[in-house]
């Protein structure tokens, strides 16, 4: 149905009703005719004239517009007759100090409103019935909608689409945001892992590990775990036979302690001499009963024929929580098997750290992993573990308690933080060189433990540290092994290798400086290659970017052994999780800061725009920018992506 | 005199048929008038209406081409 702009008014002109009385109605009708011919040039002249009138409205806004750019050309002669060819147009200052070109010309939009609406139509749109009042119904409504609305919208369509695009541009906004936490977090992780080196590379590690461990909870929920891990071990003593200690001891060892273990866990709460002895089995012993469990027969008889022969270095991740009590009284009794769980304690220790960099998932997952572990073999409580030792005086809640302490280490977290890349190539190398890995961290500790002069080698620096804890047994137990976990988390690995070495001496949960992990690795390799082995040596010997790159390898390695170990590291790592989740937190801060500051800018540019939420030019403006930056990202993304894949290959073949 | 009648009768009615016609052909010539002031009115309106549009379109993309050059000419513009 056609909307007539402008109607003449007068329609059927002869169409009158003749009064009785008339005598000629010819002529009557005549003249109401001409009357209403009449009418009807006046309604056209009318017409005539609104026409004329918005014509010469119009052109008159051209008249205007044209006076308008007659003046800029005027203004641009003169501009231009003006310009010096010859002189420099501009100088490269002034090309960044330059405004921006920013076009003024504005865009036609809303056309179709009240205020462009023509006369005519307006006189018929009063013509019309008005809506009937329903808004004086309003006050009755709850909901505070307008009860007109839902007789007529003429917003409605407008709103609709409205409502569409602020819900993309809202949805691109995420992803952005998304992406861009993303990479502040991976940003903010690489640099706490690397201290600024190969931030890339870690992402892609730490994914990898993701993806590892919920491979890992399934097999180990199918009790498979030891099994696999076990040929790890295997081929890792195999490789490394220097460091024979690490496959077979943690079998041998596991069994022993857990007999002990069960036995001593009652004593051990108040005991601190029987306590150490006993201790050290205990600590031992769950871890290897963890093992013993789930792992073949096979492959215990094999690790055990291992463990006779050399340290088992690749099971450092079962003996891990055991060591530092184990230490001391193995040192004495069992010095090989205390030397190996000096050694896993320090690859715990130091697998924390390496996951702290990389990121927190990585500790969390390896608690997790424990956890799984024991609970096929619920028997043995998984304390065992560093902090285990408050279990021992009370599995369960000794574990939790262990936990809280972590909180002092937090602030020791920072400077970890900063000493973690020293640590993390001592640690690496452990890890990478399972075997010659764990006497390169403890190189002296490990060495001197590994001889029997490892007595002499622990007074050093942990001493101190360790002393205190031996003083109050039963408050070591519990509080002691709190400290040592959470520096150990970030960056003890070497350090609580140092304690282990100590532990010798009987200071079992020392937290040595953070900074001496490289360079007591490579100083101390020599001392101790060759009591533990050769190949240990030559890792040793690697040079310290190897050694960084073998830090990818390390992580893996060191959540292997992480996920290996009893659920005494799970209890560990608890403590380290914290740690973590602390440093988690501060990125996710920074993070949000950053995004505030961009958001703030973006809300700033949205401000600057005119009218910007009734604005239709403005509404796609932003939906088309907020699609050009989602579009931005992804490229950025994928470039990325292709670096890490790149660098991650780089590292694997590096660390091949 | 009433044969007379009849006819004169006849002829005041031929006649007021006839001023009939004559007003009617009178009135068609002014409503045809009207339509074509109207159809010239609309044709006026509509031409004028699309070569406005055209001058709108010029002077736009003038506009423009001006805006353009006055930011290539305009010199000493800087932030700060």
């Amino acid at each position: 149905m056609p909307l007539i702009k402008r109607g003449i008014e007068p329609v059927n002109l002869s169409r009158t009703h003749v009064g009785p009385g008339v005598q000629n109605e010819l002529e009557c009708v005549t003249n109401s005719t001409l009357a209403n011919v009449i009418r009807q040039l006046s309604s056209l002249s009318k017409h005539a004239e609104d026409m004329f009138s918005e014509l010469t409205q119009e052109a008159n806004n051209f008249f205007h517009r044209a006076n308008q750019i007659q003046e800029r050309v005027d203004r641009l002669k003169i501009k231009v007759t003006q310009l010096d060819s010859t002189g420099e147009e501009v100088s490269l200052q002034d090309i960044h100090m330059r405004k921006p070109y920013k076009s003024s010309t504005k865009k036609d939009q809303q056309i179709i409103t009240l205020a462009t609406r023509p006369e005519a139509i307006s006189e018929i749109y009063a013509l019309c019935d008005a809506p009937p009042p329903l808004d004086k119904l309003n006050p009755y409504r709850e909901d505070g909608k307008d009860s007109r609305k839902f007789y007529t919208d003429p917003t409605y369509f407008f709103e609709l689409w409205c409502r569409e695009m602020q819900n993309n541009t809202e949805l691109t906004k995420k992803e952005l945001h998304k992406r861009k936490n993303k990479k502040l977090y991976h940003v903010h992780q690489a640099a706490l892992v690397n201290g600024g080196q190969r931030p890339k590379g870690r992402q892609p590690q730490m994914i990898r590990e993701a993806k590892n461990r919920v491979q890992d909870m399934q097999k180990y929920k199918d009790g498979m775990e030891f099994v696999p891990r076990q040929s790890e071990i295997n081929r890792r003593a195999n490789n490394v036979q220097g460091g024979q200690r690490s496959p077979s001891r943690p079998n041998s060892l596991e069994i022993r302690n857990q007999n002990q273990y069960t036995a001593d866990v009652p004593t051990e709460n108040g005991q601190l001499p029987g306590y150490d002895s006993q201790y050290s089995h205990q600590d031992t012993a769950p871890y290897g009963q963890v093992h013993n469990d789930t792992q073949v027969m096979a492959n215990q008889a094999m690790n055990q024929a291992w463990n006779d022969g050399h340290c088992p270095v690749d099971q450092v991740p079962q003996y891990h929580e055991p060591p530092p009590y184990n230490h001391n009284h193995n040192l004495e009794d069992y010095k090989p098997v205390s030397e190996p769980v000096q050694f896993n304690n320090n690859i715990k220790h130091y697998n924390p750290e390496v996951t702290t960099p990389q990121g927190t998932t990585t500790k969390p997952a390896a608690g997790r992993l424990p956890a799984l572990v024991t609970s096929p073999r619920p028997s043995a409580p998984p304390p065992a573990p560093p902090g285990m030792q408050n279990k021992l005086d009370s599995p369960m809640g000794a574990s939790r308690e262990s936990l809280p302490p972590p909180p002092p280490p937090p602030p020791p977290d920072s400077s970890q933080m900063e000493g973690v890349p020293a640590f993390g190539p001592s640690s690496h190398l452990n890890s990478l060189r399972d075997s010659p890995a764990h006497h390169s961290p403890s190189p002296q500790l490990g060495g001197k433990s590994t001889t029997p002069d490892s007595i002499d080698i622990p007074p050093p620096p942990p001493p101190p540290p360790l002393m205190n804890t031996p003083d109050t047994p039963s408050s070591i137990n519990s509080m002691p092994p709190p400290p040592p976990t959470p520096p150990a988390l970030e960056s003890q690995p070497l350090s609580t290798a140092k304690p282990l070495h100590d532990d010798m001496v009987s200071v079992p949960p020392p937290p040595p400086p953070p900074p001496d992990g490289l360079i007591t690795i490579h100083s101390k390799m020599p001392n101790g290659d060759l009591p533990h082995s050769p190949k240990l040596a030559v890792n040793s010997n690697l040079s310290v970017s190897r050694q960084v790159d073998a830090v990818s390898m390390a992580s893996n390695a060191s959540s292997n052994t992480i996920s290996s170990s009893s659920t005494l590291k799970s209890e560990d790592t608890v403590a380290p999780v914290r740690d973590t989740r602390c440093d988690l937190l501060a990125a996710i801060r920074e993070g949000i800061k950053l995004r505030k500051v961009e958001e703030r800018r973006y809300k700033e540019e949205q401000k600057k725009l005119p009218s910007a939420s009734i604005d239709v030019q403005s509404i796609m403006e932003a939906a088309f920018e907020m699609r050009r930056k989602a579009l931005e990202a992804n490229d950025d993304e994928d470039d990325e992506d292709d670096d890490d894949d790149d660098d991650a290959n780089g590292e694997w073949s590096d660390g091949s | 005199m009433a044969s007379r009648e009849p006819q004169a009768q006849m002829s005041q009615i031929q006649r007021q048929i006839q001023q009939d016609w004559a007003n009617r052909e009178y009135i068609e010539v002014i409503t045809c008038s009207i339509k074509k002031i109207s159809d010239f009115l609309n044709s006026f309106d509509v031409s004028c209406r699309s070569r406005l549009a055209t001058l709108n379109e010029r002077l736009s993309a003038l506009e423009r081409r001006v805006e353009y050059i006055e930011a290539r000419v305009t010199k000493g513009e800087t932030l700060s």
